[in-house]
């Protein structure tokens, strides 16, 4: 059974988006922050697809945020991006641009909760910092935010692919992730 | 998943209550406690129906915890109120405006129905004050700031009504209303509405954010404004609390945001009550180009500053200690920055932390109290966006979807009003910085000049 999918960085799910944490404790590059960060939007919508019917949503932004609202309030697994969507389609009601404001969204969403974690210690010291590397890595990602709303748009109710990565990189990041289901629970904020 | 729960809630009168049964032994009272003696005798069918429905509403907002967050914590609840008039409460003139609001403020479905039942036997009697304005008089700061504001412009009378629902908030109202009324020479008539929630629940199991509590508020007034003449409810908050723009991306998910006084919600209420009235009444927000502190000086240039001190903000109010306020919710935040920024010293121990006090103890403030001034400091950063020449994409999104601004020169009021609200912020910091305090360090430094 899929398993629900939450906004919440310290929610179970999102464990992929705690792995961006880690980028960002380490003061990663923000080429290594970008790649970390298209990964967790890909995997992200990729276990949406499951479980929230985006092609119901997408088609009900034609006909206005009313109607995107109505059916987000019948999305038990999903929630929060399906409200996510109805806000985003005040904006647009264009499939694959709609697609990119939500795809923003999710990635400023749980970017605001990793610096509201790491704020204050080195090497974030103050808000303008974070800030410039978040602008930084949102500019990186762009490109890969287009594909991967082009792709969700087009065929709403298949998996998108990832973008292709080496065996190498494919092993650290499992082992990335066995570090994250296994650690201590992390005591986060929420606003 | 959204579970569907169902009520049915009946009312009685018993004296100068107004009681609402709803399960077990759980009821929703309304007690007339100043000011408004034979409110429940003077009011019309459908005020009284008005304020039947806005009860049960608001009792069964709180006894329905959401469910998870996955599911966005939205509700449908199943609603059945016994009213006088079943057919104008099922018609969709009156419904379509109610659940909008409903939906609005808390993110639920609400599927409402009415059942009949015989209106109070009672005598009418007429006994109001009769005023052309009214205003919601909650003895919070933008209350007492925003009420003197008024009366300093205007000096008509007014109907203040305050809806008891909070320790010691009746003696408050009466005390600040009083000077207020005097520094102006002014009538100001006080209404006092007790509301309460009888043998709840344990409140762990109650849902704490109880977004309803704004239509409850709104339809007390209304029903007094339609015993009294008024045509207008003035509600005194400022602009950046009405906006109440997140604080972070995607707070305004659901029914995590505040809609309390939100230019859409009032719309509806305004719709509401015009029907019940059966004339036009306009809840208005006067204040809404202004920000806290900016209605703070009001308070120290009219010597007010007693009444803002003994007015409360905090969400957590009275917490157990001394001091009754947290010092570190968002409410206490928006009140020590509008406080200082428009002149106001407060003694040190009004505060259980206090994150702005000029010595060191501030620093020792430790873990989640930080938490509401990061997402401050993050917001006042991402406030510097609107400098640009177009509004950044999340802000009008926010905007338009929420139906706070819808024209060009709406937008632009509202970032006019929120680069002032940054500016006062960074006069702030500034001084913070100045002071050694360990989260001011969190934003680049300021030149204070």
């Amino acid at each position: 059974m899929a398993e629900n999918e939450t906004l919440d960085l310290w929610s179970p799910s999102s464990r992929r988006w705690q792995q961006l944490l880690t980028k960002f404790e380490d003061d990663k590059s923000p080429e290594e922050i970008a790649e970390e960060a298209t990964r967790c939007l890909y995997r992200t919508f990729k276990g949406l697809v499951d479980i929230l019917p985006l092609k119901d949503l997408l088609n009900a932004a034609k006909r206005g945020p009313a109607a995107v609202e109505a059916i987000a309030r019948c999305c038990p697994e999903a929630g929060e991006y399906a409200e996510l969507i109805a806000q985003c389609s005040v904006m647009t009601s264009d499939p694959t641009e709609l697609m990119k404001n939500v795809l923003f969204a999710t990635y400023n969403r749980f970017l605001d909760q990793i610096e509201m974690k790491l704020l204050g210690p080195p090497p974030w010291l103050d808000v303008s910092e974070f800030s410039h590397v978040r602008y930084q890595v949102a500019a990186l990602i762009k490109g890969d935010v287009d594909h991967l709303a082009q792709q969700v748009s087009e065929n709403p109710t298949r998996r998108p692919r990832m973008p292709g990565r080496s065996l190498k990189q494919k092993e650290q990041d499992q082992r990335a992730m066995l570090g994250m289901s296994i650690g201590v629970h992390r005591s986060g904020t929420y606003g | 998943m959204t579970k569907d729960r169902s009520y049915t809630v009946e009312f009685c009168r018993e004296s100068s209550r107004l009681v609402g049964n709803i399960s077990g032994d759980t009821q929703i009272r309304l007690e007339e406690r100043f000011g408004s003696a034979d409110l429940l005798d003077v009011l019309p069918t459908l005020a009284a129906d008005l304020l039947r429905v806005a009860l049960a509403v608001y009792a069964v907002d709180r006894l329905q915890r959401r469910q998870s967050r996955t599911a966005g914590g939205c509700r449908n609840i199943h609603l059945d109120v016994g009213v006088t008039e079943p057919d104008f409460w099922e018609d969709s003139a009156t419904t379509r405006p109610l659940t909008q609001a409903l939906r609005l403020l808390g993110s639920d479905e609400w599927i409402l129905r009415f059942h009949n039942v015989e209106p109070s036997k009672r005598p009418l009697g007429l006994k109001f004050q009769k005023n052309h304005r009214i205003c919601l008089y909650s003895t919070g700061l933008d209350s007492a700031a925003g009420l003197a504001k008024r009366l300093r412009d205007a000096r008509e009378p007014v109907t203040a009504v305050t809806v008891w629902h909070q320790a010691h908030q009746g003696r408050r109202a009466l005390h600040q209303l009083k000077a207020i009324a005097t520094r102006y020479d002014v009538r100001v008539d006080p209404v006092l509405i007790r509301t309460a929630l009888v043998k709840p629940p344990v409140f762990r199991e109650q849902e704490r954010t109880q977004r309803t509590r704004t239509f409850l508020f709104g339809a007390i007034a209304g029903a007094v404004a339609c015993v009294d003449t008024a045509s207008v409810v003035e509600m005194y908050e400022n602009g950046v609390g009405i906006i109440n723009l997140p604080l972070m991306h995607g707070m305004a998910v659901g029914p995590r945001s505040t809609k309390s006084s939100h230019p859409q919600c009032l719309r509806l209420m305004s719709e509401i009550v015009s029907r019940v009235a059966q004339r036009p009444i306009e809840f208005v927000l006067p204040h809404v180009e202004r920000t806290k502190a900016e209605l703070v000086r009001t308070l120290v240039e009219d010597g007010l500053v007693d009444v803002a001190h003994d007015t409360v903000s905090c969400v957590r109010y009275p917490v157990r200690s001394k001091a009754k306020q947290c010092g570190v919710c968002p409410a206490c935040l928006g009140r020590r920055q509008a406080m200082i920024v428009g002149g106001i010293e407060e003694p040190s121990t009004s505060y259980e932390q206090d994150l702005f006090r000029a010595d060191q103890s501030a620093n020792e403030v430790e873990g989640r109290n930080y938490d509401y001034i990061k997402a401050t400091l993050m917001h006042i950063d991402r406030l510097a966006e609107l400098e640009q020449p177009h509004p950044p994409p999340w802000f009008l999104q926010y905007l338009l979807g929420t139906g706070a601004a819808e024209t060009p020169d709406e937008i632009g009021k509202i970032s006019d009003l929120l680069l002032r609200y940054r500016a006062e912020w960074l006069r702030l910091i500034a001084l913070c910085q100045s002071r050694g305090l360990r989260w001011a360090k969190w934003f680049p430094r300021i030149d204070a000049a």
